[in-house]
């Protein structure tokens, strides 16, 4: 605790410090900055509340270096539930690692946790350096990565290449039934995107990503149903996961755009899916854009996965109660208002770069899940 | 499966790249805001967060990145 208390510190400070003292070690006065907060409020159906606070800073140099950090800041409450410690429906909540049950006294409490997280990022036109830490009670994750692009045919084409790798750190609380052994979990991530101007209207962005992970991927606080008994869930150690997606991008008469979206998805464990999406903006008078979203999911459900496992064995030695490896297929509908000042401030002045939004979606999935995200974002360039 | 249907749009993608013929001054349209892949970057990022957290799958974010093509 102590250790990860001290990396958050130093991430903070240091990330304080390099901006401006980058600056001014080689020279670079400040060209043009941003701060942007975003608040994003989640309950879901399960009475699940997630409470997010971020704030990202954005710097850009002269010589166009760009420096970006931001901070998140995320509390999690999980309300007293009406069932038995490591029950199916006393576990999961929104991050990947779950509620733990130390004993049957405190599985009627709501609970709670926090995440807090950093991010750095030095990037420059074709180049990009980041650094990412989180931290929980339970989990620290921290992930480099980089990223190089290239324009080619007069700036109608683009060609990018990311990467990143990431090291968590996994030390499950002490649970009643569930497994409280330190773990940890590896992420390599490659990706390489495409994007071509079609036309003065159109563009397409074409993007294939591939992950390879290893380590703990199962839930240590969530127990399987076998046979009238409970295991501990356990899922494979390593998973090659890969998807390909595509994006178009159209300008509509009357100032409007609509962006088309299409991803296919799958994974050494059996998962295929298929996400489809449309995002339509509309510019209303000079200052105001309204954006309609909707977006579809389809999935597969991995090879391991039962709904009644009859040995301890569970499916090729795996066994889960992860809902998110089953088959179903998920819908997402939203709008949001985006509002700049400018106009109403004038051009020039301090607060001129000040911009609102607001927004709401509804998701919902034939598991019978369903979830509301309020999101609300004050955003000032200067 | 996946690997045929990238490299097909992959080398689409190229191919396209060779017959382009839009001048920048005729990117006005493209340089919109509501044009842009990544003005959506930030709420993408935070949504695949509490996705993942209810998919099976992950990704279609844009990873690490790629230039807009229209400056």
């Amino acid at each position: 605790m102590q250790l990860i208390r001290a990396s958050l510190l130093a991430g903070l400070v240091s990330a304080v410090i390099v901006v401006p003292a980058h600056a001014a070690l080689f020279d670079l006065p400040l060209q043009e900055q941003n701060d942007a907060y975003v608040f994003q409020f989640f309950s879901d159906v399960d009475d699940i509340r997630v409470t997010t606070h971020q704030n990202r800073y954005d710097v850009t140099l002269e010589n166009d270096f760009a420096l970006s950090l931001g901070l998140a800041h995320q509390t999690v409450v999980i309300p007293a539930v009406d069932a038995p410690p490591g029950s199916e429906d006393a576990v999961d909540a929104i991050t990947t690692a779950s509620r733990p049950i130390r004993d049957i006294g405190d599985a009627y409490e709501e609970y709670a946790r926090t995440r807090k997280e950093v991010q750095f990022d030095l990037s420059r036109p074709g180049l990009g350096l980041g650094y990412y830490f989180s931290s929980e009670e339970d989990y620290l994750a921290q992930m480099v990565r980089a990223q190089w692009d290239r324009d080619f045919a007069n700036e109608n084409f683009n060609l990018s290449f990311g990467a990143s790798y990431g090291w968590d750190a996994i030390d499950p609380l002490e649970d009643a039934d569930g497994s409280d052994a330190a773990d940890h979990r590896n992420t390599a991530y490659a990706n390489v995107v495409a994007t071509q101007v079609l036309t003065p209207s159109t563009v397409l962005r074409v993007g294939y990503e591939r992950f390879w992970v290893g380590g703990l991927q199962h839930n240590p606080y969530r127990n399987v149903y076998v046979a009238g008994g409970n295991e501990i869930e356990l899922h494979p150690d390593a998973r090659t996961r890969q998807d390909v997606y595509l994006r178009l991008n159209q300008y509509l008469p009357l100032r409007a755009s609509l962006k088309l979206e299409a991803k296919a998805y799958s994974d050494d464990w059996g998962v295929t899916s298929t996400t489809l999406g449309a995002r339509l903006s509309q510019y209303v008078g000079e200052s105001i854009v309204v954006r309609y979203r909707y977006r579809f999911y389809d999935q597969s459900s991995a090879d391991f996965y039962s709904d009644d496992y009859t040995t301890p064995g569970g499916i090729d030695g795996f066994r889960t109660a992860d809902y998110r490896l089953s088959a179903f297929d998920a819908h997402l509908f939203g709008t949001r208002i985006h509002w700049s000042l400018e106009s109403i401030l004038g051009d020039g002045g301090t607060w001129s770069g000040l911009a609102l939004q607001l927004g709401y979606e509804r998701y919902f999935n034939s598991n019978n899940f369903s979830a509301n995200i309020l999101e609300a974002g004050v955003s000032l360039g200067f | 499966m996946i690997r045929r249907r990238s490299t097909l749009l992959l080398l689409v993608a190229i191919l396209l790249g060779g017959c382009a013929t839009v001048k920048p001054y005729e990117k006005e349209r493209l340089a919109d805001p509501i044009m842009a892949f990544d003005a959506e970057a930030e709420e993408d990022a935070r949504e695949l967060h509490w996705i993942e957290a209810r998919e099976g799958s992950t990704g279609g974010a844009g990873g690490a990145g790629g230039g807009c093509a229209c400056n």
